[in-house]
């Protein structure tokens, strides 16, 4: 059975990408946020496995999603794919919980990649 | 808005640092159109009056396609990446084919999308280059006639009498028949933070 993930991107065409790709390798996704605030209501009703988050977003941005979902459950396992890639960004979004984080435009075997090494 | 201070030294650099950011962000788009060869023009720099802008995309009744992102933090800019409708439906046909281009919400999706990632890549580069933290905001995309797309996404910060700093370059897929330009346009303060950063007076 595959590992349960919730795509985050205020961008409709990348949650389709990340779906293909994510189904394609055998994952099944449980959920769409379009922003930070539906993701960190989404991960309470839809308890995922794994989170994909975007940093740019309206209305709550991905860090600050990841703080709050963080605050919810320290276990969680979220990768940030993102098209901004500045160090200091990179490093407080790692340092609020994400386990990896992935620049855009990225190749499919990389976010796999990552999915695994968290634990997926 | 102060007339710019800015000088042909000062215009190279800002066409040096261009090439840089605007290199990452043609990179970037080739990536995502499957590795497809893509020319990019060596960029320019220079002072021009904002009624101008639409002239140099073709005219200021030319139909088109803008995606565009403003910077804070660091540095305050517009980046503005720009192409003919029949460029954005060959772009949005590349990457989903099958969809209605500029008709389908998908395709305008498609279009936010690479505008997101391409003018986020000359973001890093530039913060890269310079240490800035530069803060993108959420994509806007407006189809319209140049001249309206530029006074819309320039409004709230100059007039269109004003004279700017245009930083600029186009690109061109041969193969998919895709061309498009780039603009950006940094206020003031960005260009003297810049150029205090790099140790020019």
């Amino acid at each position: 059975m595959g590992k349960r993930i919730l795509i985050t991107d205020d961008t409709a065409f990348m949650r389709m990408t990340l779906r293909n790709v994510l189904e394609k390798n055998g994952y099944e996704v449980v959920g769409e946020a379009e922003d930070g605030l539906q993701a960190v209501e989404m991960y309470s009703s839809v308890n995922p496995d794994l989170v994909t988050m975007d940093i740019t977003m309206p209305k709550m941005d991905g860090i600050e999603a990841i703080k709050r979902i963080m605050q919810k459950d320290p276990d969680a396992k979220i990768i940030v794919v993102s098209a901004m890639g500045q160090k200091a960004l990179v490093i407080e979004a790692l340092n609020s919980g994400a386990k990896d984080f992935i620049v855009k435009p990225f190749q499919p075997d990389r976010i796999v990649e990552a999915l695994q090494k968290v634990g997926g | 808005m102060v007339k710019q201070q800015i000088d042909e030294r000062k215009l190279d650099i800002l066409k040096e640092l261009a090439n840089i950011g605007f290199g990452n962000a043609v990179t970037s788009l080739s990536q995502m159109l499957h590795e497809e060869k893509i020319s990019m023009d060596v960029p320019s720099a220079e002072l021009v009056y904002l009624q101008d802008v639409p002239e140099l995309l073709g005219g200021a009744e030319l139909p088109v396609a803008g995606v565009y992102i403003e910077s804070h933090g660091g540095a305050d800019l517009t980046i503005l990446f720009v192409l003919s409708l029949d460029s954005s439906t060959n772009l949005i046909l590349t990457l989903v084919p099958g969809l209605a281009g500029l008709n389908d919400q998908m395709g305008i999706s498609v279009l936010i999308e690479v505008g997101n990632i391409m003018t986020n890549s000359y973001l890093n580069a530039l913060s890269f280059m310079t240490g800035l933290l530069l803060i993108p905001s959420p994509p806007e995309i407006a189809v319209d006639m140049s001249g309206a797309i530029i006074s819309t996404v320039i409004a709230e910060k100059c007039v269109l009498e004003d004279e700017v700093v245009l930083i600029k370059t186009t690109l061109k897929s041969m193969q998919k028949s895709i061309e498009g330009h780039i603009l950006i346009l940094p206020d003031n303060r960005a260009l003297n933070t810049i150029f205090t950063l790099l140790g020019i007076r």
